[in-house]
């Protein structure tokens, strides 16, 4: 017994040592924070805030000399972050002036001017949605307006596009740097137009955002600040694709970094140290593992945004970058937060918490529309505020019925490509319970959405609630019934129609609510939750009856961006996904629509707007493919959309209550968020 | 001795081989691949995946590679202790497991000891006890730690934390410990956090350990040494406590070779409930997203040690209690 | 990754009892003639808390049997006007009247600004409840039509909307009482067939392995040690993603159940053979073999039997294990999905803070759960308790 005793003990200390030492030294690997700049210290700074405002020049050099005397983060004339104003001091940083480009951005705050320092906390649920979330500090070459028809360079100083819609000369602002000091000029363009992009090894293929007219577009570098961009034939579309978030990109990568890992560029005795050091097979892994789009796994590379990644995660450290481009209307430089930690949780539910609890300064991914009550009932404890921000996309739950069905039911494919059918599906669905249901009543109709088409009601006639209409056109298909009602096929059995559903709980309650007001029709439905992962499969096989998702509606020309809702011009056109995957590939795959017939209308109306450069005219084509979509009820919709929910703290200012354009998941003003002291 | 061991190793290679082959058809078997998800995940999101990147994307994992050729490429990596790259982290499996193992193994082994420390002394009492009303008490708390299903015992006892104290209990430690060294105040923190994982953890697991616990000793208890000690003037506690107890305890100590794989992956469920950065969620996410080295490299990390803790269970069993012989736990 | 508990009991050998508690109130004579059944159930007797367990077993299954005319409602319909309404109260007195049964009205208010959802109950209207009404139609198994609840206010008041809810509803108005109910029938038969069918495959395998011990016996253990090598999770996914994309969802449900069952076999498996290595050197044994009795009849006739007992004991504890590995799958997403309805799926849904801190009553599904796995532990417990009469 004694001796049994003991050996557990040793066991016990054996496993509890080790584990200590694993801890400890894990820690000791993750770099030691940097000197926390002191503005971290709220309670201090709160009655230095007011008074110290009359204080001006000597900012720099106070804070320089004693850190903890936080007394300037709080003051609103200070030019650059104390933190940067340290090191300016301590000759580690070249001055403000030589940091900025000559012309730098002006940004409008939202609210007031912002005092510098602090660290702004989000949480993500791990590496995925740490790179989703870099969408927040996305530097676009330019930007659109709210309402997504006007444009303005943000990256670029101008671009200027020649008449005949086809070169597109952009300049980059004279001594704008990268995070590390070193120069952005035209041979990063070059680097990645010639190295990346064109190198057939690292792509296989050229980038979309290059193609026009079946060829890629020519770039050249006129000088170290101007590079011009020339398709074969006029790209009308070619801005509002580099303005969207998440679309292709003239990428910005810092060449003086990355051709150490370029075979064209790099000694080769040295590159094949680094692939080998890294474990890899060859360069091209190498440096795509170096390229890292997302900004959220490569800490050594020097970036243009407003925060560098400093810590991979969890959590993900970004300090400010102290050579960004941007300055507050009183020149003041932005950004106005030094820190932005996203920190790691396991599961969403922990990010609820979290904000309730007012861990977080501002969350708006995964946080749950259907969860307002709880955000709303927990605010003031949580001293915290619930932003509501309309947005314009998506539309609320929208069903596709699959009129390129490739399975074996032919019977189902007649149903499918039958327009009474589909109609008859739409005037089934009681949309304000739906609507009061899942969306707590906050969702606006589908004709909202439709702007260009607001004169045109009869386009949406469908949509309403008209279960008797639906019946009669059953009925008119010569569909029979049973005793109960129910529809039945030619072999005389109930019909059941499957309905694939996207992943998440909104998608497959709202799904459950359209299939029981399709059975009061006589349609029964059987459904079935699609996880991430089979998602895609079951969409390439083009076998799926019907498809439970979302329609996309970023409105103004940004609609382009996101056509495959509107027009078959993609493989994820739900509704058409041959189709799509036949326009896509440019007719290698996919099936070809029938002449003359709307699909292939619409897929003409695209090709069209992509060569038209006016852009009234551009809005007047997409008019006609919405109009095309409606006329032919490519979609069983239901209900227009709704808004996201913001978890803001309390002294976390300026962020804006409204989605603007494009950017429909991020904020594209993060730059001058600030903490209020 | 030695030569049973020699065997035994010798059995568990097929069984690996085996083993290696299963964990890549479990990420195989799924329609799609990493990029399929990662797409469908960006779809979400509103982001596009265009067909040259996916074009790279496919070449740079090489997943256009065939089966054979992926799963070669990593099992003789793996046998020279390269577990490989994480698609979806960008790093190396061996960190992010290293990463997460201390923090698994500390859970494990605190729910482990809370367990004993629980359930052995409620079996002891059960058993000498037996069919009394403290018996019935006692097993009915122990199985009601069963019952509850762990995942929502964690999440109302985090409400309820929230609700009552102000305290956010997820997580290791508070947000205003994150990237500061670990200081005094800083492991007093998850000294303060633990006992929730442990208590969750531990309360699923006490009921098994007593009916075990309780079983055994009321099969030592009639046993006529233990009414020869009794005759010869021990006190009923000694007399309980100095034989029964501890053959009825051998059982335990052959199962502590199990413990090994559950050490670094036992706690799956509550770990993502609390949001504790151990590899259960680690690997379980690199399965949706079907990660395939991270995955299936995890897969056959832990197999191995289950492998191993067969091995150190059974030769703990002979060791600990010698009337087992070798040709009985020569197969098991 | 222990998500499925396996079959307990793999290294717990009967539990003795003095011989006079034994015979406490039955006649000597009648124990020695006494079938094993009767001895088994003599000593079951004592448990009170297994006759209890059983009892609570016995009245979930009458329940989960007879759902469909047990539940008020049809699980699947929804009420918007009744959303999140918490458990009704039913009341018997009006102002200190007797009126039989009745629920008082309801009036629902949504918060402009928390959106928040109150009822308030309306005394001034009162609905009695009635019993063998008519409502919802179903089809009982499958198979007889009926519109026949047990429990309902009258149909009039049902076309107005109002109804009762006993559990309270939930996000979609749904009526938790008949999702319970609904729900149950598919948790506990998922514990039935799964553990019946890893019996057959334990029994099989674990018999194999025992009795003739030699290289089967070497196989199957390899076959255990690699099956048990394989964390549950991952092996569960990629199983459950080979599953055919066409299959209905009630052939899913099978599959799943096949699954649970086809990696939970190992545990039982073990316990026969050592049973099986114990019994094999029994004299009776030895005399049957000696009889020139056929290996089937020795195996059939002569060993199983005495251990029968005992496997079902350790079946009954092996239950629970599969209720709650199903309640992990879904709460995992890899097991049952909406709209199937079962204990886990239900779980599932009430597993979030919204529910906890709003919406409490959608948790109420974890007691039924609760109570199932303590009444089969304690059945379970009895059953082996009172497994070996002839135990010394």
């Amino acid at each position: 017994m004694h001796k049994k005793q003991t050996f557990w003990r040793g066991v016990a200390y054996a496993f509890l040592l080790a584990t200590l030492v694993a801890m400890l030294s894990a820690c000791g690997a993750t770099a030691p924070p940097p000197a926390e700049p002191s503005a971290n210290d709220a309670p201090a700074a709160d009655e230095a805030a007011d008074t110290a405002s009359a204080d001006t020049e000597s900012a720099d050099t106070e804070s320089a000399e004693s850190s903890s005397d936080d007394a300037m983060a709080s003051d609103t004339s200070a030019q650059e972050s104390p933190m940067l104003a340290e090191m300016v001091a301590a000759g580690e940083l070249p001055p403000l002036d030589e940091r900025l480009p000559v012309n730098p951005v002006v940004v409008e705050v939202i609210e007031e001017l912002g005092t510098y320092g602090g660290t702004w906390d989000m949480a993500v649920t791990g590496q995925a949605d740490a790179n989703g979330a870099t969408s927040y500090s996305h530097e676009p070459w330019v930007i659109y307006d709210d309402t997504c028809s006007e444009w303005k360079p943000n990256l670029a100083e101008a671009v200027e596009i020649s008449d005949d819609g086809k070169t597109f000369t952009f300049t980059i602002r004279e001594g704008h740097k990268w995070s590390d000091g070193e120069p952005f000029t035209t041979e990063d363009i070059m680097f990645w137009y010639e190295g990346i992009a064109m190198n057939p090894e690292v792509s296989p293929s050229p980038p979309n955002i290059l193609m026009a007219g079946g060829e890629p577009a020519v770039i050249e570098a006129i000088d170290d600040y101007t590079f011009s961009v020339t398709f074969a034939e006029p790209n009308g579309l070619f801005l509002p694709d580099l303005a969207f978030v998440f679309g292709d990109n003239i990428q910005t990568y810092p060449a003086h970094y990355l051709k150490q890992f370029h075979a064209d560029y790099a000694d080769a005795d040295a590159l094949a140290a680094l692939v080998e050091e890294g474990g890899f097979e060859d360069w091209v892994q190498l440096i795509s593992a170096k390229l890292d789009a997302n900004v959220a796994t490569n800490p050594d590379m020097p970036t243009l945004r407003a925060w560098k990644l400093t810590d991979i995660g969890p959590p993900w450290i970004f300090e400010r970058n102290p050579y960004y481009y941007k300055v507050d209307t009183a020149g003041r430089q932005l950004p106005y937060i030094d820190q932005w930690r996203l920190q790691a949780v396991e599961d969403g539910q922990m990010v609820t918490l979290k904000a309730i609890a007012g861990e977080l300064s501002y969350q708006a991914r995964s946080v749950s529309f259907t969860d307002l009550p709880l955000y709303m009932q927990n605010q003031d404890q949580g001293d915290y505020r619930v932003i509501k921000a309309p947005t314009e996309h998506p539309l609320g739950l929208t069903i596709f019925p699959n009129q390129n069905y490739a399975g074996d039911d032919e019977f189902m494919k007649g149903l499918l490509e039958d327009i009474r059918f589909r109609k008859a599906l739409n005037l089934a669905i009681d949309r304000d319970e739906l609507n009061e249901l899942i969306y707590l009543g906050e969702n606006g109709d589908v004709a909202d959405a439709f702007p260009l088409l607001a004169d045109e009601p009869e386009l949406f006639a469908h949509l309403t609630y008209d279960p008797d209409a639906a019946k009669a056109l059953l009925d008119e298909i010569g569909l029979e019934t049973d005793s109960n009602g129910m529809r039945l096929n030619p072999d005389g059995d109930p019909i059941v129609l499957s309905l694939d559903v996207f992943s998440g709980q909104s998608y497959m309650d709202g799904s459950q609510l359209v299939a029981s007001y399709w059975e009061e029709i006589g349609l029964q439905t059987s459904l079935e939750e699609i996880s991430y992962d089979l998602w895609w499969p079951r969409i390439d096989s083009f076998e799926y009856p019907m498809t439970a998702y979302v329609k996309d509606s970023i409105g103004g020309l940004a609609r382009y961006v996101y056509l495959r809702s509107y027009a078959p011009v993609s493989s994820s056109s739900y509704w058409g996904p041959a189709w799509g995957t036949w326009y896509q590939s440019g007719g290698t795959e996919g099936t070809e629509p029938p002449a003359d017939s709307p699909a292939r209308k619409a897929q003409e109306l695209f090709d069209e707007a992509k060569v038209t450069v006016d852009s009234a005219r551009q809005l007047e084509i997409l008019a006609e493919i919405e109009r095309l979509d409606l006329e032919n009820v490519w979609e069983v919709l239901t209900v227009g959309t709704g808004s996201n929910i913001k978890i803001v703290k309390n002294n976390f200012r300026n962020v804006p209550d409204v989605n603007y354009c494009v950017l429909y998941d991020s904020d594209a003003w993060a730059e001058q968020y600030f903490i209020a002291q | 001795m030695a030569r049973y061991i020699v065997q035994r190793l010798l059995y568990a290679i097929p069984t690996l081989i085996m083993i290696s082959l299963v964990s890549f058809a479990i990420i195989e078997l799924p329609p799609g691949d990493y990029l399929s998800s990662y797409i469908a995940k960006l779809e979400q999101q509103g982001s596009r995946v265009s067909q040259s990147e996916l074009e790279a994307l496919q070449q740079r994992y090489g997943l256009n590679q065939p089966v054979y050729v992926r799963y070669w490429k990593w099992i003789s990596n793996f046998v020279r202790g390269d577990m490989g790259m994480s698609f979806e982290w960008n790093r190396p499996v061996k960190d992010l497991v290293m990463e997460r193992i201390g923090l698994t193994a500390l859970i494990s082994l605190l729910s482990t000891l809370f367990i004993w420390a629980v359930a052995l002394p409620i079996g002891i009492y059960s058993a000498t006890h037996q069919y009394s009303l403290s018996d019935y008490l006692f097993t009915f708390i122990g199985f009601l730690g069963v019952g509850i299903p762990d995942f929502l015992l964690a999440l109302v006892i985090l409400w309820w934390a929230w609700s009552t104290f102000g305290v956010n209990l997820g997580g290791l430690y508070g947000p205003e410990f994150i990237g500061e060294p670990w200081t005094w105040p800083k492991v007093m923190e998850v000294v303060k956090r633990i006992w929730v994982p442990m208590v969750i953890i531990g309360t699923a697991g006490t009921a098994g350990m007593i009916r075990t616990m309780r079983a055994n000793l009321l099969d030592e208890l009639p046993q006529p040494y233990v009414e020869s000690a009794r005759a010869s003037g021990l006190s009923e506690t000694e007399t309980v406590l100095k034989y029964p107890v501890r053959i009825a305890l051998s059982p335990f100590v052959s199962t502590v070779g199990w413990m090994l794989p559950g050490l670094i992956s036992g706690t799956t469920i509550v770990a993502i409930v609390l949001s504790l950065p151990t590899t259960g969620p680690l690997l379980l996410k690199a399965l949706l997203s079907q990660d395939m080295y991270l995955a299936a490299s995890f897969i056959m990390l832990l197999s191995i040690l289950t492998v191993i803790g067969t091995l150190v269970s059974d030769i703990l069993l002979v060791l600990v209690d010698p009337r087992i012989r070798f040709d009985d736990v020569q197969a098991g | 990754m222990s998500l499925l508990s396996r079959p307990a009991g793999n290294k717990k050998v009967p539990i003795p009892v003095p011989e006079e508690k034994l015979k406490e109130g039955t006649p000597k004579e009648q124990v020695f003639v006494a079938s094993q059944w009767q001895l088994m159930w003599w000593r079951f007797r004592k448990h009170h808390l297994a006759i209890l367990g059983t009892s609570l077993i016995a009245v979930f299954y009458l329940l989960a049997i007879f759902c469909e005319f047990l539940s008020p409602y049809d699980p699947n319909a929804f009420e918007r006007r009744y959303t999140f309404v918490p458990p009704q109260a039913i009341h018997f007195f009006h102002e200190g009247v007797w009126e039989g049964p009745f629920i008082y009205g309801l009036e629902r208010a949504r918060d402009p600004e928390t959106y928040l959802i109150t009822y308030q109950p309306d005394t001034e209207v009162r609905y009695p409840v009635e019993f063998f009404v008519q409502g919802d139609s179903y089809k009982m198994w499958g198979l007889l039509e009926s519109s026949r609840h047990l429990f309902g206010l009258s149909s009039d008041v049902n076309a107005r909307g109002l109804r009762i809810y006993l559990l309270g509803t939930d996000r979609l108005g749904r009526d938790m009482f008949s999702r319970v109910l609904y729900g149950a029938r598919i948790s506990l038969s998922i514990g039935l067939i799964g553990v019946f069918l890893s019996f057959v495959i334990g029994i099989f395998m674990g018999g194999i392995s025992g009795y003739f011990g030699g290289m089967p016996d070497l196989i199957i253990q390899r076959i255990i040690e690699f099956l048990r090598s394989i964390p549950t999770i991952p092996l569960w996914m990629g199983l459950s993603a080979a599953l055919p994309r066409d299959w209905s969802s009630l052939q899913r449900y099978f599959a799943i159940v096949l699954l649970l069952s086809l990696i939970g076999w190992t545990g039982l498996a073990r316990v026969v053979r050592g049973r099986f290595l114990a019994v094999r050197e029994e004299d009776y044994v030895t005399a049957a073999l000696l009889q020139n009795a056929s290996e089937a009849r020795i195996i059939l006739r002569h060993m199983l039997p005495s251990f029968f007992s005992y496997i079902i004991a350790s079946l009954t504890l092996a239950i629970p294990g599969m209720i709650l590995g199903e309640t992990s799958l879904s709460f995992l997403g890899l097991g049952l999905r909406p709209p199937i309805i079962s204990w886990g799926v239900l779980l599932q849904e009430a597993q979030n803070l919204q529910t906890v801190a709003l919406a409490p009553w959608l948790l109420i599904p974890a007691i039924f759960v609760v109570i199932a796995i303590l009444s089969f532990n304690f059945m379970g417990d009895g059953l082996r308790d009172a497994a070996d009469p002839y135990k010394r």
